[in-house]
């Protein structure tokens, strides 16, 4: 069977300017925490880009690509590329180490859109966009339960349950709202929040996916839909700012949906370590000391991805005595924790290798709870610990926060 | 000396390959834009991409951005400023090619003109000769530019010995060596070598009288090669290593026609070798040169537009 040609129109003008930039200076592979685990040649950005040149070129430039020795791709290529294109964790690291500054990470999601076409894509985002498209969350859950997380709370605060006039809305994010292991995260929110009498609700049921997990998977067609929903979801509370403790769903609602949706979203979106940070500095919520000593992880989603560094520092300093330590790799060089761009789902024991690369190195400061912001480097980091038996605990920030704030 | 015909037939090629390059580099452009334009609708036509694109760089070029693509474009494009913090010794050796390159291109390219161009709009070899600041560009033995070719091509051929160093024998693991890279550091290390050896034997066959004898003199050329009025500028002695090769090869005590055999040898040599090397360029993988200046000003001057945006975007309006 004939494959398609690359469809162009997955790659937007200034990528396909971008691919021909790329000096091949190879820092991208020094910088990569994939390829540094692998050593896999398909992994690495340089790699990809020169693969990605090669099949337009002899797909479009006809016989000049011949001339100059450029043949169409084989089917046994076209896998390997395809393994190499979604191992990526979509850290971004390679954009901050890249001499030209090229915005690699859009140029990996480009790339994941032509391989959907191709329908070379692990075949585990079906069931994933089947979850999605459907039921509106990555569980496949009955999405009306999104609100389960409340059910072992002592005390519940109230108006969870879509408050017209709420000034602030909580977005849980489907992890958050649906996976029992880190319900400790939204619960410590909504407490941290009533407790510095914020007027906020949930979107509840009405809350669907943000999309993320879509987008990454090069499915972006069905997004709009998603995000459509979510922000007229928003503007029927009348809020004036939405929160997420998710940085992934963050990064949508902030810079993905006004771009999807073509206009403003009429309303602040923050991350929660943004708000935490103005509920500190305006003395709404006080805070008690932390024992053992911490170090930070940033997410990818949250620092390299959407620029923000400081809040959670700044969050963590609020601690009166806390004893903080920066990783080696820290803030745009932070590595990766190995769980984002659905990366496990085409190869769990590499991204293993990546966290636990950066557990070690978490170890390596002394501290004894590694801090995050993000339920899935949560997850990713307390499992490096808990396989490759370092005593240390992952806990998110907002968890943090609710602990010190403890009578 | 009648005028040298070579150096005619030279820049018409160039011309028609630059015409070509030209063509090539937009038939490329062209393929680019079946690429999406992400403030259009996917299925945009061509022309409506092509309009949207030309009011987005032009409203880019009078806008205030102007200035931070300028500056990005210097500091980032041109200087490579990533590079230079991140690594000296590779800045050093890229920057010694590609700025060495890039000199010795716009100084042919002028030569070009005041020898081959102006002549065609009826100025006579003196009057061209004698226009300021482009005027002793008129021939390569007036000292300062025999001085400055000379060093120029040193600078490259060092930068070239450091780029191979580092690729061939330190073997650096960033390095991903493929057919592509050794293809092009060949043409480039063939240019300036041969660059060098037609010079010296253009000295040669210049300077050598019939008996055989290698002495240099002013009068030795025909004024419409060296007009008069350069006279005192004269100073090939200033391109020191070719010079001193010529004076060498001198002693063989050979007859001119053989200098002038060999010189056009190496002439056409670094002729074709540069040919190739600008009709090779926007199918390569080496297309960057021109694309990564371009690409590299914009993104550095949008990312730094992005943190300036994020610094002004403050702490969120709560209540007190």
């Amino acid at each position: 069977m004939t494959r398609k040609r690359v469809n162009l129109s997955n790659f937007t003008l200034r990528q396909m300017m971008e691919m021909e930039a790329c000096t091949r200076c190879g820092e991208c592979i020094k910088a990569c925490p994939t390829y540094t685990e692998a050593a896999n040649e398909e992994i690495h950005p340089l790699q990809k880009i020169a693969r990605t040149k090669d099949f337009w070129k002899a797909d479009h430039l006809g016989l000049l690509a011949r001339l100059f020795g450029i043949k169409p791709a084989a089917e046994e290529t076209l896998e390997t590329y395809s393994k190499g294109v979604y191992s990526c964790t979509l850290c971004a690291r390679c954009h901050e180490v890249c001499p030209v500054q090229i915005d690699t990470r859009p140029l990996w999601l480009s790339m994941r859109e032509q391989l959907v076409d191709w329908g070379l894509y692990p075949k585990a985002f079906d069931m994933l966009r089947e979850r999605v498209t459907t039921q509106y969350n990555i569980s496949g859950d009955d999405n009306s339960n999104r609100l389960v997380w409340t059910d072992n709370m002592d005390r519940v605060p109230g108006g969870l349950y879509r408050k017209k006039g709420a000034e602030t809305v909580y977005f849980t994010g489907c992890v958050g709202a649906m996976y029992p292991r880190v319900y400790g995260i939204p619960q410590s929110l909504a407490q941290i929040l009533d407790r510095a009498g914020e007027n906020f609700t949930t979107l509840a049921g009405e809350e669907w996916c943000c999309g993320f997990p879509l987008q990454i998977a090069g499915m972006s067609s069905h997004v709009e839909a998603l995000a459509r929903h979510n922000v007229e979801s928003v503007r029927e509370i009348g809020a004036r700012r939405l929160v997420a403790t998710c940085p992934s769903c963050y990064h949508m609602w902030a810079h993905e949906y006004p771009q999807i949706l073509g206009e403003s979203l009429g309303f602040e979106v923050l991350h929660s370590t943004e708000l935490l940070i103005g509920l500190i500095d305006r003395g709404r919520i006080r805070l008690k000391g932390f024992a053992q000593p911490v170090t930070y992880h940033d997410p990818c989603d949250l620092g390299r991805t959407s620029g923000i560094y400081e809040a959670p520092r700044q969050v963590i300093r609020a601690i009166p005595g806390i004893q903080f330590t920066e990783m080696a790799d820290n803030r745009e060089m932070s590595l990766c924790c190995g769980g984002g761009g659905d990366a496990e789902m085409a190869d769990a024991e590499l991204t293993a290798a990546v966290a636990k690369r950066r557990i070690e190195q978490a170890q390596q400061t002394g501290a004894a709870v590694v801090i995050s912001a993000c339920q899935q480097c949560d997850r990713t980091l307390a499992e490096a610990a808990r396989k490759n038996r370092i005593r240390m605990r992952a806990m998110d920030i907002t968890e943090l926060i609710w602990q010190c704030m403890q009578e | 000396m009648e005028h040298d015909s070579r150096l005619t037939i030279f820049w018409i090629v160039h011309l028609i390959m630059l015409g070509l390059f030209v063509v090539e580099v937009l038939f490329i452009g062209l393929v680019w834009f079946r690429s999406r334009v992400p403030w259009l609708p996917a299925k945009a036509s061509l022309l409506s991409k092509l309009w949207a694109v030309i009011g987005a760089v032009l409203g880019l070029l009078f806008s205030r951005r102007i200035g931070p693509l300028l500056r990005s474009l210097v500091v980032d494009g041109m200087l490579h400023r990533r590079l230079y913090q991140k690594d000296r010794r590779r800045w050093l050796a890229h920057i010694m090619v590609f700025g060495a390159f890039l000199v010795l291109g716009i100084i042919s390219t002028i030569t070009g003109v005041v020898v081959e161009f102006l002549p065609l709009f009826g100025m006579s070899p003196d009057k061209a000769a004698s226009l300021p600041l482009i005027g002793q560009l008129f021939h390569a033995d007036v000292w300062w530019v025999a001085l400055v070719n000379e060093l120029l091509g040193l600078v490259v051929l060092a930068g070239l010995i450091l780029i191979i160093y580092r690729r061939y024998v330190q073997k650096d693991p960033q390095l991903r060596t493929i057919t592509a890279d050794s293809i092009l550091i060949i043409l480039l290390t063939l240019v300036v070598i041969g660059g060098f050896l037609a010079e010296t034997f253009r000295l040669l066959a210049d300077y050598t009288t019939t008996a055989g004898v290698f002495a240099p003199a002013p009068g030795m050329l025909s004024p419409a090669k060296f007009p008069a009025v350069l006279n005192r500028a004269w100073g090939p002695q200033w391109g020191f290593l070719g010079y001193g090769l010529a004076w060498l090869l001198g002693l063989l005590k050979a007859s001119p026609g053989v200098w002038k055999f060999c010189h056009n040898l190496f002439f056409w040599l670094h002729f074709v070798v540069v040919t190739i090397l600008l009709y090779y360029l926007p199918f390569s993988r080496f297309f960057h040169v021109i694309m990564s200046p371009v690409i590299v000003a914009y993104n550095t001057m949008r990312a730094e537009e992005q943190a300036k945006h994020r610094r002004g975007h403050g702490a969120p309006q709560l209540a007190a």
